[in-house]
């Protein structure tokens, strides 16, 4: 798609950007004397926020209506599907979860998601899978088999978890966005790490781990050998292209996952001057995923009386 | 036709000046239409800036279409002055369509950034409304590069004899 297609969409977006929480926003509520203090200051920047009688995520809402104005703005929406089909594949795992344990599952479902959750239900509520889109239809069967004939939870989850990395990546390629391949090229990076490190650890097969990864710039073989400990990972790592990763991996997981965020905003705050693409409506959505995991940590840490300090060294880079 | 053959160079060159100038403005008034509209969704009270940034890059379809204007009267065309246009020798009309080229191409150009300037300058005025003279500026320092094709091609129209 000729890139300034998207000169109105981007617009909108930066208008938007007003309403993004700043580094003072986030400081503020780190030092808000409660939780409805800190819930003010979101009210303030236009967030909906659950009253006594009201009971929604109010990160999924903002991601929720951050999704809308960016399906409403782009020409053509589905080219950035890559962004929420993740939620999809979140979905799907509730489902099957839920059901077969009896719960209804409508309370786990995440959104923005392309599918109807209602969709996912039906579908594995009947075994029907022929109902659901194609990118869920083959991954709703294999998974739904792996409980119902081997009873295997964690196999049902990462032929999920696999399987929703692969196609952001597929969606990604399609999206004319550089900046979205990058970050989900990054995403399924490190995900395939995480995923080495843990097998490795709980001392499951070469099998199951290489089947739990999805296919990125990595070589996973190489990657499974080296990841007897964060050091040799790191060790490993410094010869990729993912070598910024090495020195965090080292740390710990948290550390790891807050540098993979920071670095997503560093990568979304190179798009902040561009005026055409489709990469600065991507990088409003990063900017809002990260804004959303700011909230929640510094909601949850207030609830829990967690010090301020504690909060600041959780708390991820943002956008503006 | 080799009789106009130099009526036809001439015209040709008007024609060059007001289709680039006036298809380059187009191109850009509407670029930065759609941001501006994209800013005026979510604030309509920042309609004027916008409209001013909008406005800047429609400059080069005037230009161009006073070139072919000042063209079309010296050579005799808006009269239809039928023996003038016959007296056009080759050679002179090959001139007078190389005295259009700088606003042909100088226009077309200057449109695209100057649109590219101003949807940038839209940016601006959507994030910071009080900075909206700075974002006309920036957009309105491309005009100068139209006037100096407007310029050159008027001297080179009114220079040949």
């Amino acid at each position: 798609m000729n890139e300034t297609e998207y000169t109105y969409a981007v617009a909108r977006i930066r208008a938007n950007e007003l309403n993004l929480l700043s580094a003072d926003d986030i400081s503020q509520m780190i030092n808000a004397p409660d939780k409805s203090s800190a819930e003010r200051i979101l009210a303030d920047k236009g967030w909906d926020i659950p009253d006594g009688n009201q009971f929604f995520d109010l990160c999924e809402r903002e991601l929720d209506k951050a999704w809308k104005l960016i399906s409403e703005s782009v020409p053509s929406p589905e080219l950035l599907e890559a962004l929420v089909i993740g939620n999809d594949f979140s979905n799907l795992k509730a489902a099957i979860k839920c059901i077969f344990s009896s719960v209804d599952p409508k309370e786990y479902y995440v959104i923005p998601c392309i599918t109807a959750p209602e969709t996912i239900t039906k579908a594995i509520t009947q075994a029907d899978f022929d109902i659901l889109p194609e990118h869920l239809k083959a991954v709703a069967r294999e998974a739904y088999s792996a409980v119902s004939k081997h009873q295997s939870g964690q196999l049902s989850e990462s032929i999920i978890d696999r399987a929703s990395l692969e196609t952001k990546l597929a969606y990604a390629e399609k999206s004319g966005s550089p900046l979205l391949e990058k970050i989900c090229g990054l995403s399924a990076a490190a995900a395939n790490i995480k995923t080495a490190l843990r097998c490795v650890s709980m001392g499951k097969t070469k099998e199951f781990a290489l089947d739990s990864m999805c296919s990125c710039s990595l070589n996973n073989e190489e990657l499974l050998e080296n990841a007897e400990s964060g050091e040799k990972t790191a060790e490993y790592l410094r010869t990729t292209e993912f070598d910024f990763l090495a020195d965090s991996i080292k740390e710990s997981f948290t550390a790891f996952e807050k540098f993979c965020d920071n670095r997503i905003a560093s990568l979304i705050r190179e798009t902040k001057y561009d005026i055409y693409g489709a990469d600065p409506v991507a990088a409003y959505y990063f900017a809002k995923i990260a804004e959303t995991k700011n909230a929640r940590i510094i909601l949850s840490a207030k609830a829990s009386g967690v010090p301020a300090d504690a909060i600041s060294e959780r708390v991820r880079d943002m956008y503006v | 036709m080799t009789t106009f053959l130099g009526a036809v160079l001439a015209i040709l060159g008007g024609v060059l000046a007001a289709v680039c100038g006036g298809v380059g403005s187009a191109i850009a008034v509407g670029r930065v239409g759609r941001a501006a509209a994209g800013v005026v969704t979510e604030d309509p009270s920042k309609f004027g800036k916008v409209l001013i940034l909008q406005i800047l890059p429609g400059t080069q379809g005037l230009y161009g279409f006073l070139i072919a204007f000042l063209l079309f009267n010296q050579i005799g065309l808006i009269s239809g002055d039928i023996a003038a246009l016959q007296a056009i020798e080759p050679l002179k009309g090959l001139m007078y369509l190389c005295a259009c080229l700088p606003m042909a191409i100088g226009g077309f150009v200057s449109a695209i950034h100057q649109g590219n300037a101003a949807i940038a300058g839209v940016g601006i005025v959507a994030k910071k409304p009080e900075e909206s003279g700075k974002a006309i500026i920036f957009a309105a320092m491309v005009e100068t590069y139209a006037v100096l094709a407007l310029l050159i091609s008027i001297l080179a129209v009114f220079g040949i004899k």
